[in-house]
């Protein structure tokens, strides 16, 4: 079959769609769209909401780490709390912007290389909790305790620390097991289409 | 006549323009009739969010193809809009009805060898048998001249490919 053939019966279908398909004009008409559009900036806001109790838990742990700046076993898992929460803030900004950024009435191109970058993101995200979680749970009770509580978690023995820590690898192993076994799906089909994305630009 | 009112009889009017392209587009990247609609509810919700905005430095048929094509080419609307009860309203609520309509078996071969193609392929695709120059193709795509006619070149092959294959099949039954 020629090209101009396939093209023929590509027009024509046109007449076909033309008449098979109406329009509700009803549903417009009642701006049942516009209620549409509104339910999606949901998503957007509990994004917003996670970017803003991060920005809380910064100032705390700013202030935390003024009041025992010179007292460094305080001090220190409160950087490391710090710099973890400041890095996954940062993600989270970045994913925003992605988010807001993306034009739909920009160019297939542009798009495409902005998606790329969201569903890395994305993939990285889940791949992180290996790290931040064994890093995040000890140092996490000591500033509480100190915080809160007025309680130096060091004074019952420093051992609980290790068996803590080795405690939060285990977690962080069967978490993320759960997350690929319940939201692999999401995952796979990210891991996917970046691989579909990434393939037409290794063949150019 | 209040100002949504206006913008509400335009858009259907729009609407009404394109709406054979909007299925063709849904046609090839989604192959699911369930999950088809769902796109084209889709696409023509981000139509609808963007038609205020639109300033005519693109012909209307290049902002179509440009937000049908991201809509669809983008698994973003799974990761951000997909919600259940966003999902059961858009459901009860279609915006497009289809007639049956008995399938053509030439226009099946056709939607059957663009599944097989990459995404951006597709959207070449589609342009190139729409009739729209290199210049269009890239104004809606944002590649450069040649690297669509390298592809066009490479689609064609496949293409050639494909349907001599096909007649081989059919000589053989």
């Amino acid at each position: 079959m020629k090209f101009e053939e396939l093209s023929a019966i590509w027009h024509n279908n046109d007449l076909t769609l033309d008449k098979s398909i109406r329009i509700n004009k009803e549903f417009v008409k009642n701006l049942g769209i516009s209620k549409v559009a509104a339910r999606h900036y949901e998503i957007k806001l509990t994004a917003m909401i996670g970017i803003l109790t991060g920005i809380l838990f910064t100032i705390f742990l700013c202030r935390f780490i003024f009041e025992y700046f010179t007292d460094l076993k305080f001090s220190v898992p409160a950087m490391i709390l710090l710099v973890i929460i400041c890095f996954g803030l940062a993600i989270e900004f970045y994913n925003l912007s992605l988010l807001y950024t993306i034009n739909p009435e920009s160019t297939v191109e542009e798009a495409r290389k902005k998606l790329i970058r969201l569903k890395k993101l994305e993939i990285m995200n889940v791949y992180s909790l290996y790290l931040v979680i064994p890093l995040f749970g000890a140092p996490f009770m000591i500033v509480m305790a100190k915080a809160f509580l007025h309680l130096d978690l060091y004074a019952f023995n420093t051992r609980w620390l290790i068996y803590f820590t080795a405690g939060s690898v285990i977690i962080a192993v069967i978490l993320i097991y759960f997350l690929r076994k319940f939201a692999g799906k999401k995952l796979a089909q990210s891991i996917s289409f970046l691989n579909e994305l990434r393939d037409e630009d290794s063949r150019l | 006549m209040k100002e949504s009112n206006l913008q509400e009889a335009e858009f259907i009017k729009y609407l009404e323009s394109c709406k054979g392209l909007l299925v063709k587009v849904a046609r090839i990247y989604c192959y699911d009739a369930e999950d088809r609609k769902d796109l084209i509810q889709d696409i023509i919700l981000q139509l609808w969010k963007s038609f205020p905005k639109y300033d005519n430095t693109y012909a209307i048929t290049t902002w179509t193809y440009r937000i049908a094509l991201n809509v669809s080419i983008s698994f973003l609307r799974k990761a951000t809009k997909r919600h259940s009860a966003h999902a059961g309203y858009i459901q009860h609520f279609e915006i497009f009805h289809f007639e049956d309509v008995a399938p053509d078996a030439k226009l099946e071969h056709i939607y059957k060898f663009i599944e097989g193609l990459k995404s951006i392929d597709k959207a070449i695709m589609i342009l190139f048998m729409e009739g729209c120059k290199n210049k269009e193709i890239s104004a809606v795509t944002g590649m450069t001249d040649s690297n669509i006619s390298t592809r066009k070149e490479r689609i064609k092959n496949k293409l050639k490919q494909y349907f001599e294959t096909q007649q081989k099949h059919y000589n053989e039954i």
